[in-house]
């Protein structure tokens, strides 16, 4: 009895253990994965992963973002891949983490030219932008503060007795429903591109941005972030990896044999960030 | 007033370093209560000597390092730049790359040439009364939107010297500012666009941001006596047709009329203000008054230079330095009496020098013991002269800074649980 129950123990605390890893079905990517993996499994979230940006690439020429028709697809594809995107009432640790090492193996191979570089922030962006805009209400304050983005939804009154200036200089909020509207309130240089074409109502040091534009704003916080991460991934790509040297990996598909040649072991890789 | 001749200048600025300049204010300022180290000693100064030479780099150890170099250099021109990662005057020890500009404040510079195609009194370097209002708008219009919009909380307005204003903006977290912000907070605050080419120069939508209302606010309480008064904006033929110039075509003839039929600036602007807001946005299809605004916005809004502001290791003239040119001292203006400021009654380097002549004189006559009277003058000279309500000015402002630095370190060590 008593051994049944440790054993209970045991899993409901790995159960509680990873959720919090992944609290939610998107991320900033902001802290690498530390764990061993296979090099099978290396190599699958790699080509998984790649398959997927160009599929992102690909509805994004043939279909407007953010339509109905391009996000069925765009989901339909990810489910294909089993990485998360959505919160869903299964366990979403696994999805997530695929996404989360798929990702980091990626800047691996996409750090290494400026064509490279601006592709995978481009796909990535177009992911994100899509994972956020089916994000629910109340889990876009959690996700944001989880972040360390400061941005925080603004109380009812405080919108109440802003609404004249907040309507008169946000363009994102004419024809919309101002009940409905979500207003984060965030210090004024963090909204750069919206203050300085008067595109946004300031107080005392802090813009009042409609959620439309809390969107722009992070996907450029994305896009500063991943840009900087790159730059500094091709430092350490370019250096001796932490790999046991037994062989060397070419791996198949089209896109990775861009990747230089990387000496691993056949069985286990530490990837070492 | 004594009058001002430049060929007295080297002998003037002798006796202004050595008796008047308020050092000890001076450093309290740029030393920002010494609780980052070095902050006053990586400080860039630049100075203007005699006969055009200009050195750069100059940086200080302390209060009594700067008085000494200032009253051996006696510089024509004094401007303050940025702090930087190393001493300044050490720079070329530094290595390639390695020597850095890293903050700065905040600052903005406003001209009056930059004005010229809109009054009609003054060009170029000269200024006069009915044109100074200029200034009170920008002052006004630019302090309201740091202030309110921007929650800046330490900002020092100076008179340049001769026809500007400058304004320092030094709350710590500014100082930090990227170039990138500084430029997004110039461009923010400027409406009118195009240079001597382009006839209208300011265009409104039809939804008027509220910094853009507040504006117009504070130019409607000068405007009458500035625009319709002063400079008379509707006065002749040649003033009408510029404003003319500004009016969509449609308007025209109506306008001649008005032109026609009254004779005074205000009697015109008024008709024109009816003929206007009968005028439709094309994109609404509203009716209101956005072209009488766009008119007053082009006359009076003040007009900011990039440039000065974006740049960290931006050079600017120094409070307290004076105008080689007027002899005029760059002293702080008083915000809270901003409408009665009057460039022509700030204190030249000769008044000033004049006053304490007078005043040195009239001690040495009622007999006061020689040694005294040094540590006396080294302490309280400029009380003595028309500088010391302009110091006292600057006092204030060093307080409000003080005040908050004391509260700010009371913040973090509430937070630190340091009691």
């Amino acid at each position: 009895m008593q051994f049944s129950g440790a054993r209970w123990k045991k899993q409901k605390l790995a159960g509680d253990q990873r959720n919090m890893c992944y609290p939610h079905s998107l991320q900033f990517y902001l802290q690498p994965p530390s764990e061993n993996i296979s090099l099978i499994e290396f190599e699958n979230l790699a080509i998984d992963r790649v398959k997927l940006l160009k599929v992102v690439e690909n509805l994004g020429v043939s279909y407007v973002k953010g339509t109905e028709l391009y996000q069925s697809k765009l989901e339909a594809e990810i489910r294909k891949v089993k990485f998360s995107f959505r919160e869903n009432l299964e366990d979403e640790y696994e999805p997530r983490r695929r996404d989360h090492i798929s990702h980091f193996i990626l800047r691996l191979a996409y750090c290494q030219s400026e064509d490279l570089r601006r592709w995978f922030i481009q796909q990535e962006m177009d992911l994100l932008r899509f994972r956020f805009s089916i994000l629910p209400k109340d889990k876009i304050q959690d996700f944001l503060k989880d972040s360390h983005l400061h941005f925080e939804a603004i109380k009812d009154e405080e919108k109440t007795l802003r609404e004249k200036e907040i309507i008169a200089s946000s363009p994102s909020l004419s024809g919309t429903k101002w009940e409905l509207e979500s207003v984060y309130k965030i210090p004024f240089a963090d909204a750069l591109d919206l203050f300085r074409g008067r595109k946004v109502y300031l107080e005392d040091g802090f813009a009042y941005v409609p959620l439309k534009d809390i969107v722009a704003i992070v996907l450029n916080e994305f896009r500063t972030k991943l840009s900087k991460a790159l730059a500094t991934a091709l430092l350490y790509v370019k250096q001796p990896c932490n790999f046991q040297d037994i062989g060397h990996l070419h791996l198949s598909s089209t896109e990775c044999q861009k990747w230089p040649p990387v000496p691993m072991t056949t069985q286990n890789i530490t990837i070492y960030f | 007033m004594e009058a001002f001749d430049p060929a007295e200048l080297p002998e003037l600025l002798k006796l202004y370093y050595r008796r008047l300049f308020p050092y000890a204010q001076y450093y309290r300022w740029l030393n920002y209560g010494g609780v980052i180290k070095n902050y006053f000693q990586h400080r860039e100064f630049s100075f203007t000597l005699k006969d055009d030479i200009y050195i750069r780099y100059q940086s200080f150890n302390n209060q009594s390092d700067l008085e000494k170099e200032m009253q051996k250099m006696n510089p024509y021109k004094i401007d303050i730049g940025a702090v930087y990662s190393h001493r300044p005057n050490q720079h070329n020890t530094v290595k390639l790359g390695a020597f850095q500009a890293q903050e700065k404040e905040l600052v903005f510079d406003i001209d009056m040439t930059d004005y010229d195609d809109v009054r009609r009194c003054c060009s170029s370097a000269d200024i006069c009364s009915k044109c100074w209002t200029l200034m009170t708008m920008a002052i006004r219009i630019i302090d309201r939107a740091l202030k309110e919009d921007f929650g800046f909380k330490h900002r020092l307005w100076v008179y340049s010297g001769r026809r500007g204003v400058h304004c320092w903006v030094c709350d710590e977290s500014v100082r930090k500012l990227s170039s990138a912000v500084r430029s997004g907070i110039v461009e923010y605050l400027s409406l009118v666009k195009g240079g001597p080419d382009v006839k209208k120069k300011v265009h409104l939508s039809e939804k008027i941001h509220p910094f853009v209302r507040k504006s117009i606010n504070i130019i409607n309480k000068y405007f009458e006596e500035y625009a319709l008064v002063d400079q008379d904006i509707l006065g002749n033929k040649e003033s009408c047709n510029k404003i003319l110039a500004l009016a969509p075509e449609i308007i025209h003839d109506e306008l001649q009329q008005v032109f026609q039929n009254h004779h005074s600036s205000l009697q015109r602007w008024e008709h024109l203000k009816k003929v206007a807001r009968c005028l439709n946005n094309i994109k609404s299809d509203k009716y209101g008054p956005w072209l009488e605004w766009e008119i007053m916005l082009q006359y009076c809004f003040p007009r900011l230079d990039i440039n000065v502001s974006k740049g960290i290791n931006h050079l600017l003239k120094s409070p307290f330095s004076v105008h080689p040119k007027t002899g005029r001292i760059s002293v702080p203006i008083d915000l809270q009496k901003v409408d009665q400021f009057d460039p022509f009654t700030v204190p030249t380097i000769s008044s000033i020098c004049h006053e304490l002549d007078a005043i040195s004189t009239i001690e040495e006559e009622k007999g006061e013991n020689k040694a005294e009277s040094i540590i006396k003058h080294r302490t309280r000279d400029y009380k003595k002269t028309s500088l010391a309500p302009y110091v006292k000015v600057f006092e204030q402002f060093l307080e409000n800074l003080d005040k908050s630095r004391k509260g700010e370190l009371l913040r973090k060590s509430d937070l630190q649980k340091d009691f």
